[in-house]
């Protein structure tokens, strides 16, 4: 039961992040991983 | 305390930025690359005095050393002709840095030298930063820079970025600099109508004094002559084919197939799945928790970070020729194909830095003065397949071409073909004629640097590794929920009972013209809209393939697809639209919805189509039958035509965008 719980916070965890940095990437043009072309604001602000 | 660093395209601005910084941004041997001013601070080890908190000015602690750089898009004049030169004169004019760092191309003094002069008169403290040290010392040549320090009134301190060499100097003259007044040198003619030309003049009298030519400008090169071959009106195109086609053999079939496969077969496809059974069996993880993480989480991601050294090799071999200078060439060998289509060289830029990522592509159109010529490279450039899409090539290539070293070159090779016709559609369509001018100055060509080359894989290789541990990641566990469940939450035995079945199901249809039988293909095509890698993790999931059954040639995507249909999902998912924040780029690049809609349409349209017909055709011709939903293929096919024939008709009737401009300011 413990392991399912830290298991499932984890996961949880990660999905909120990745969609958190999805959404921010998707708003500041940038792609997810960042590879180039945005500026430093833009990054700044996606905190990339 | 801020530095500005101003120049001309292509004098290694970046390059210096990124050395006095420690940042890490594009670098392109080529003119136009930067199009955004970028910001960051200078390394403490350039701080020099101010580092011990004797010149600071403002605040206190931290903040009252702090010295930012800000790398300023190239600029030929301070009066702008294009965007990024705007943003070039906007930051200069009115934001008043503290000192402005000039970046000299050495082997271009004439040019250069014009923007000095017109920076000397901002009255702003200017360093001038005498770059390409290297490439002057190769040429022979040597320039007076205690002679044309003496002529601008500013400090000129001879550097090469590229290899750090003179940057201390450079800096500790900037920042002892700051709040100074700067004065400018006076020539005839200042200040008149005539004034450009006198400038020139100046410059050009300049130029005489401190420039002592090692050899004569007339005398041919090697790199003239390299020029005369790979930038001909004939081979240079050929030749291109050839070297792009030899970086992917040599990516795909080198060490980064053979790692990829390793990664693809053992790591994630057995040891990693092995250990982890191992350990959650060992820990007594719910099965469905289970499920969640090993076909759900690293199955997906698994299967995409697979391809990383496919496309680390890929990256290392782009940089490496685009720092020889060769990338600046192809611009030129494309520009007389391009004026055809209604574009310029200029268009090319976009379309190589979008071979990348789609978006730094779109965002670099911007350089295009005309607004049409613009637009049309906007909505063009993401044909070009990015880095995200190679992974699905890659699946598909070694599922159903195994062996095959034509597949890779295939894809850009239509992608060209789509790009030349798009071009003409559109051109036809909207009624325009091309007006940029394309005028590049070819940089020398020099051995590539292999610092450089390892920084931009590192690069893309985070990049990689950040999208497939967050988005890839989330679309995946929602993958895996909506085919483990059904619409009432209960666990299903049979996956098309599932959410996700459903959901795929209702688009299905859709896309049997296109020869996509099975909800599976659409809810692929539906996670590719989100980031083009979720394709293979999609595929790694729903067929609940581990990676080393979903990449053999008799695997279960050869249930869904024959090489045909293979090929022509390929095609759907490389010139449909591109990933959700490619089409966020191309709506700031558009500036308005009117026109993103237009390219999104036409972009659905040529990606449909043009995999509609591969699989019709294709099909027709490898088995002698029909392809199902060749009825509806028809259908669509005539409305397509009809459209277009309706755009094209109705275009000789209304006046062309720029008359239609022209019009306006005249009422």
């Amino acid at each position: 039961m413990l392991a399912d719980l830290i298991v499932g916070l984890i996961v949880a965890a990660l999905v909120v992040y990745g969609a958190y940095r999805f959404f921010k990437s998707t708003k500041n043009n940038t792609c997810a991983g960042c590879s180039g072309g945005c500026s430093i604001e833009e990054r700044s602000r996606c905190k990339h | 305390m801020k530095l500005a660093l101003a120049g001309n395209p292509n004098s290694g601005k970046t390059t210096l930025f990124n050395a006095i910084t420690g940042k890490t941004e594009y670098v392109g041997n080529w003119p136009g690359v930067t199009v955004e001013k970028k910001v960051a601070n200078l390394r403490r080890t350039y701080k020099g005095s101010l580092g011990l908190g004797l010149h600071g000015k403002g605040g206190d602690g931290e903040h009252k050393n702090r010295v930012l750089v800000v790398d300023l898009p190239g600029a030929y004049s301070i009066t702008p002709y294009t965007q990024e030169e705007t943003v070039t004169r906007d930051f200069i004019t009115g934001e008043s840095p503290d000192v402005i760092i000039n970046i000299v191309d050495a082997t271009s003094l004439e040019r250069s030298l014009f923007f000095t002069t017109q920076l000397l008169e901002l009255g702003l403290p200017v360093v001038v930063a005498l770059n390409k040290q290297d490439l002057v010392r190769r040429q022979g040549s040597k320039i007076d820079c205690k002679e044309l320090a003496h002529i601008l009134g500013c400090p000129v301190i001879p550097v090469a970025a590229n290899a750090g060499e003179g940057l201390q100097e450079l800096t500790s003259q900037a920042l002892s600099l700051a709040g100074s007044v700067q004065s400018a040198p006076v020539f005839t003619g200042q200040a008149t109508s005539g004034e450009d030309k006198s400038r020139h003049r100046f410059v050009q009298e300049i130029v005489e004094k401190v420039l002592h030519r090692g050899r004569d400008a007339s005398v041919v090169t090697l790199s003239d002559r390299v020029d005369r071959i790979v930038a001909h009106a004939f081979w240079g195109l050929p030749i291109f084919a050839l070297v792009m086609w030899a970086i992917y053999t040599l990516s795909i079939n080198g060490l980064g197939g053979w790692a990829s496969g390793y990664l693809n077969d053992t790591f994630f496809g057995e040891m990693v799945p092995a250990a982890a059974y191992r350990f959650f069996a060992a820990i007594g993880l719910n099965e469905l928790l289970q499920s969640l993480v090993i076909d759900g989480i690293l199955g997906g991601v698994g299967a995409v970070l697979g391809f990383l050294p496919l496309i680390m090799v890929l990256f290392f071999l782009l940089a490496l020729i685009e720092d020889s200078g060769y990338m600046a060439r192809i611009a030129v060998v494309m520009d007389r194909y391009f004026k055809r289509i209604g574009l310029s060289g200029k268009s090319i830029i976009p379309m190589i830095v979008g071979s990348g990522c789609s978006i730094p592509g779109v965002m670099a159109s911007r350089t295009i003065e005309d607004e049409n010529e613009r637009r049309v490279t906007t909505m063009l450039t993401p044909f070009v397949p990015c880095s995200a899409k190679l992974p699905v090539i890659a699946l598909f290539g070694a599922v159903f071409f195994p062996g095959a070293t034509w597949v890779f070159p295939a894809m850009y090779l239509i992608a060209g073909i789509l790009i030349i016709l798009g071009g003409l559609l559109l051109k036809k369509i909207f009624n325009y004629e091309g007006s940029s001018s394309f005028i590049i100055e070819l940089p020398e060509y020099r051995l590539p640097s292999l610092r450089h080359a390892l920084t931009q894989m590192a690069k893309q290789a985070k990049s990689f590794v950040i999208k497939a541990s967050t988005i890839i990641l989330v679309m995946n566990t929602l993958v895996w929920f909506t085919q483990t469940y059904s619409w009432s939450l209960r666990v299903v035995e049979d996956p098309s009972q599932s959410m996700l079945a459903a959901a795929g199901t209702i688009i299905a249809p859709l896309l049997i013209p296109l020869g996509f039988i099975g909800w599976q293909a659409a809810v692929a095509v539906l996670t590719g809209f989100v980031a083009k890698e979720n394709v293979v993790s999609t595929f790694a999931i729903v067929l609940a393939a581990s990676e080393d059954l979903l990449f053999t040639p008799a695997g279960p995507l050869a249930s869904i697809f024959t090489p045909v249909t293979a090929f022509a999902f390929l095609s759907f998912n490389l010139f449909a639209p591109p990933c959700f924040a490619a089409i966020g780029a191309m709506n700031a690049e558009l500036g308005n919805r009117k026109w993103l809609s237009r390219a999104l349409v036409f972009q659905l349209t040529t990606g449909y189509t043009v995999a509609m017909l591969i699989t019709q055709v294709g099909t027709l011709l490898v088995t002698g039958q029909p392809a199902p939903g060749l009825v509806p293929a028809v259908v669509i096919l005539a409305a397509v035509i009809a459209c277009v024939t309706y755009l094209l008709r109705k275009r000789t009737t209304t006046p062309s965008l720029s008359r239609a401009a022209e019009l306006k300011g005249e009422s």
